[in-house]
């Protein structure tokens, strides 16, 4: 009987599904697209904010996996060494050294000869870069919003972070003091160690991240004709990885360094705030999730249960004629399988088709996140099968109510 | 008796209005034969309808006890009295009671399937049962592009497709105009010419004259 009435439910859920209006299978079917789309883009906004911070921490400035100095030391010890190991691994796509110092950049260096009072003056870091190798890991040219990136004919100058000069950012305060007048073009005075050097400003660059928008760059070569063989070290290395290998794996190989230096995974390295603030919008994200599951329940338990109530004389007659509950069940629940399925493939399309492409190549931008729409695919198939749980369950309860009703009553509409 | 196919005995079946009673089958008791054509009759109210409810499974009476085939209806479940409907009941109801998203022959079909049977059987089951009631050429006509005498047929075609053992007629031509009232009579009267046993609700005491067996009924108590 189980097995009977499992396909008569199915014969049932068949017909009904074929004989109803295309219209109203249509606006089933978009009702349960738009929930899926609800529940999934409403979560993935708030989860691809942190993600795109993540990724343009990633991108911008770290690689896969950044080396960087011990907290109480000036640069990467056994510099050497682990260079010579990062050269050697075949697993390392790209790398690029930086060597940083801290430095002042005056503005007014002119006017403070003249004993100008009020000096247009900052502190920075001072980044040496290989300025080829650099653009191949961060691709830091491509942040370049006025003037131009540094290229073989054009080293002599510095290209200065968006947060340094005050016509570029708003941003300025206890921390963040600016130089207010100078622009692409101008000339600063960079001072470093006690060397001085005026150098024009070729670019100013902007990202989301904000040590990289804090921090002044300079060709190494540059900086080293600057600076002692002393000070010249090496402070950070930004390391991408080869495509098909795992950074954990290399991460690993590295990590007997780490007495030496940092060595962290992008994800490990980020600001702490950056991780905080994407618990808290996971935390948000799945609040909102379970509230667009429900909503969906619920939207189909109404559709469901205003099908099953329009038809209860019929599940009286069918009950009449010897069509056992299950049958009836199967049949309503087979109903609503199909509709929250193909609404979620239909929602599938449009998310993985249209919404993520389109919010990748256009990201929403946020002072420290391109923020795009995340929709990992096991996540979304997850959610896609508690979205589709959620309808059958919300499909059985309308059709468990009506088919538990006495059956004359059910035939006699009373 | 060997020929008895349904045993009533007191059978009384009250409904509740308010604090009002209303006794609408009263301690009624008869035996029905294998292969009878029984007629219900009596006005509106009478309880002629209630009673082939009872009969039927398709209510519980008050008291009393049913017996269809030796077996005591009381005694079953739920699931049981849909089992039962099934395998060895049959019906017709007075409005047709289609599916309407069934074609003629799927709403044929329904019950075959139900009863374990493959699909190509159903199939060919439901045919046979459109052709035996004349409706060869609509197996695929939906009940909407039916008139009402080849809807009741198709509700015939349902009721006698998995062989019951006893099909009950709940007003089967009320509905109708007299032409198609005489053709589904006809229609009821070459089944159980056939052996079946038919047990049928009726208030026009015209199509009862030819009956050999009629139950009358008034206030619930048989006249």
């Amino acid at each position: 009987m189980f097995y009977n009435s499992l396909k008569v439910g199915l014969f049932l859920a068949v017909r009904e599904i074929k004989k109803s209006s295309i219209l109203a299978n249509g606006l089933i079917i978009m009702v349960m697209m738009l929930t899926f789309l609800n529940l999934m883009v409403g979560r993935g906004v708030l989860i691809g904010l942190p993600e795109g911070a993540t990724n343009s921490f990633k991108t911008q400035y770290a690689g896969d996996l950044i080396i960087t100095k011990l907290d109480n030391r000036k640069n990467i010890l056994r510099e050497k060494t682990i260079l010579d190991e990062v050269e050697k691994n075949q697993t390392i796509q790209r790398y690029s050294t930086r060597y940083i110092l801290m430095a002042n950049f005056n503005a007014d260096y002119k006017k403070a000869q003249t004993g100008t009072l009020e000096i247009d003056q900052t502190n920075a870091e001072l980044v040496g870069i290989d300025f080829d190798k650099e653009d191949e890991v961060t691709n830091l040219s491509n942040y370049i919003v006025k003037g131009e990136y540094f290229n073989s004919s054009y080293q002599k100058g510095i290209v200065v972070g968006s947060s340094i000069l005050g016509k570029y950012t708003s941003v300025e305060g206890v921390g963040n003091q600016t130089l207010n007048t100078p622009d692409v073009g101008d000339k600063i005075e960079v001072v470093v160690n006690g060397t001085k050097e005026v150098l024009p400003i070729i670019g100013v660059l902007t990202t989301k991240v904000s040590q990289v928008d804090r921090r002044v760059y300079i060709p190494k070569k540059v900086l080293k004709s600057m600076v002692s063989d002393s000070d010249y070290k090496i402070g950070e290395i930004s390391i991408k990885v080869k495509p098909g290998n795992t950074v954990d794996d290399l991460k690993i190989k590295l990590d007997h360094y780490k007495k030496y230096a940092y060595i962290r995974t992008a994800e490990k390295a980020q600001p702490q705030f950056l991780s905080d603030i994407k618990v808290t919008f996971s935390i948000l994200g799945d609040l909102i999730g379970t509230v667009g599951i429900i909503v969906a329940s619920i939207t189909l338990f109404i559709v469901i249960f205003v099908n099953a109530i329009t038809k209860r004389r019929y599940i009286g007659i069918l009950k009449g004629i010897g069509i056992t509950n299950l049958a009836i069940e199967v049949s309503y629940v087979l109903q609503a399988t199909f509709y929250s399925l193909v609404g979620s493939i239909l929602g599938l399309v449009i998310l993985y088709g249209y919404i993520v492409p389109y919010s990748i190549a256009n990201p929403i931008s946020f002072p420290f996140s391109d923020g795009i729409i995340s929709a990992d695919l096991k996540d979304t198939l997850v959610r896609t099968l508690i979205l589709i749980t959620s309808a059958i369950i919300a499909g059985y309860m309308p059709a468990r109510m009506i088919v538990k009703q006495n059956t004359l009553d059910s035939i006699l509409g009373r | 008796m060997k020929n008895i196919i349904i045993e009533v005995k007191n059978l009384t079946k009250k409904f509740k209005n308010g604090d009002a009673e209303l006794l609408a089958v009263n301690n009624v008791s008869f035996d029905i034969k294998k292969g009878e054509f029984i007629r219900i009759i009596g006005k509106s109210g009478s309880g002629k309808s209630t009673l082939l409810y009872q009969l039927g499974l398709l209510d519980k009476p008050t008291s009393g006890s049913i017996k269809i085939s030796g077996v005591d209806t009381k005694l079953l479940n739920d699931k049981q009295r849909t089992e039962f409907r099934l395998t060895k009941l049959g019906y017709v109801f007075q409005d047709y009671a289609l599916m309407p998203s069934l074609n003629a022959q799927e709403n044929v079909m329904i019950p075959l399937l139900m009863g374990g049977n493959s699909t190509s059987f159903s199939k060919k089951q439901a045919q046979d049962a459109l052709d035996k009631v004349g409706l060869k050429t609509k197996f695929n006509n939906y009940p909407s592009q039916l008139s009402g005498g080849e809807q009741q047929r198709v509700s015939i075609a349902r009721a006698i497709c998995n062989n019951p053992e006893i099909v009950f007629a709940d007003e089967p031509t009320a509905n109708l105009d007299t032409e198609t009232t005489t053709l589904i009579l006809n229609l009821i009267n070459t089944l159980n010419k056939s052996g079946q046993t038919i047990v049928m609700v009726t208030h026009e005491a015209d199509y009862t004259k030819s009956a050999k067996c009629v139950i009358k009924l008034s206030d619930g108590k048989i006249v």
